[in-house]
């Protein structure tokens, strides 16, 4: 039971490790490296590939920990 | 949400006190009639967890539509905001996508699929915000945030469609999450949506009084996907959506274990290897097939059998955990959004 709550910490703790490189990096992202002059929906479409990409990184990474959970726990593949 | 004088803070008492008590007398009066009533028409399903395998009435999501209608038709009605109206025809379209399922065996796919059906009012109705809450900022999305409302609502309603396999587990889950949400919607929300949260909050509880262990009445799909529709869609009109997923990770992670491990949308019904068994005094033990799907309940299993009830207490203490969160959550983007100020 302690394992699932160390489990859905992690997840939780990812989660806002991810919100703030979004706010911090993905964000500001016109100013930052279009120096703010595109269109309005070019920078929305790269944010949006980004975002999308974190979001799969965050599913595999997912992905990882509930194998290595299943593995420890039920001892199956 | 900024209140500009008393007479303003004392007026949304008034409304939240009328719609919760409306959505919770409507369910609470209304239950017992229909349980009588399924049970005299002969709906009913066993409930196979107990050793007298009780026949437990289904469905009751239409009491509690009835319940969610009534309260947000008044809110709506005190305050002509289309964001009630959103959140009333996504709820309802859920719940006709349960009704059908509950009267009809579809296929796995369906009710992912129809439920893309249930997000659209929020989007044609324009309730939603472009500035996403990211806990410590907010994130301008335009493009973005229209296929995150398409996936949100499905999502959510499946996935507690998903936790649904106890006695009171949806319910009770619900309730727990609901705490986080309308905080968050109250601080960062608005006024209206607020008084929402509250009408599914009081419904949730009405309803967990019959749905609680041992069940008296089962909520069915209609009643399970227009409790997480309706969740769905007051995170996405409150600007609350992080905080909902936070406060909804063990049922999410519920519905992320199944489907990696199943690899494809389908059916509990449909699995021929169950994720858990019934021990010869009907207590719940985790399957040792390789092929059985990894549920939650099949992890909270692992160290030995439990009764249903232990079960379901452990299911609740995931609950709590998760909402702790999100309320911490809150408190941290109280600070980077709100910069201490509501």
């Amino acid at each position: 039971m302690s394992s699932l709550f160390l489990l859905i910490g992690v997840i939780w703790f990812t989660l806002l490790a991810i919100s703030a490189f979004l706010v911090i990096f993905i964000a500001p992202i016109d100013i930052v490296i279009f120096n703010n002059r595109t269109d309005l929906y070019i920078t929305s479409i790269v944010q949006a590939t980004i975002a999308i990409l974190i979001v799969l990184m965050l599913i595999a990474f997912l992905n990882y920990l509930k194998k290595l959970y299943i593995q420890k726990k039920l001892h199956i593949e | 949400m900024i209140f500009s004088d008393i007479n303003s803070l004392i007026m949304v008492l008034i409304y939240g006190v009328f719609a919760s008590a409306i959505s919770f007398l409507t369910v609470y009066f209304a239950m017992p009639k229909a349980i009588a009533f399924l049970l005299e028409k002969g709906m009913i399903v066993q409930d196979y967890h107990k050793s007298e395998r009780p026949k437990v009435p289904r469905p009751a999501g239409p009491i509690l539509i009835i319940g969610v209608t009534l309260s947000l038709m008044v809110i709506y009605c005190l305050t002509f905001n289309e964001k009630i109206l959103a959140i009333l025809f996504t709820t309802v379209i859920a719940f006709i996508i349960g009704f059908i399922d509950d009267k009809k065996v579809m296929p796995g796919w369906f009710k992912p699929v129809a439920l893309l059906i249930a997000a659209l009012p929020i989007l044609l109705l324009g309730a939603y915000d472009t500035n996403l809450n990211l806990i410590f900022g907010n994130a301008f999305i335009p493009l973005l945030y229209i296929p995150v409302i398409l996936i949100a609502i499905p999502v959510i309603g499946n996935t507690i469609n998903s936790i649904d396999v106890l006695n009171g587990v949806a319910s009770g889950f619900i309730l727990i999450a609901c705490i986080p949400l309308i905080i968050s919607v109250y601080i960062f929300g608005n006024v209206e949506v607020f008084l929402a949260s509250l009408s599914l909050f009081f419904v949730t509880l009405a309803f967990y009084k019959f749905h609680k262990f041992p069940s008296k009445i089962f909520p069915g799909d209609s009643g399970t996907l227009l409790l997480g529709a309706m969740y769905g869609a007051i995170a996405i009109t409150g600007k609350s959506e992080l905080i909902a997923i936070i406060a909804l990770l063990p049922a999410i992670f519920n519905s992320f274990l199944f489907l990696s491990s199943v690899k494809r949308v389908v059916e509990h019904r449909e699995i021929t290897a169950r994720p858990t068994s019934l021990t010869d005094d009907f207590k719940l033990s985790a399957s040792t097939d390789k092929k059985a799907p990894i549920t939650l309940l099949r992890l909270l299993l692992v160290d030995g059998p439990l009764s249903e009830h232990e079960l379901v207490n452990r299911i609740f203490k995931l609950a709590i955990f998760s909402s702790i969160l999100a309320l911490i959550s809150i408190v941290i983007q109280y600070y980077f959004v709100l910069g201490g100020k509501i």
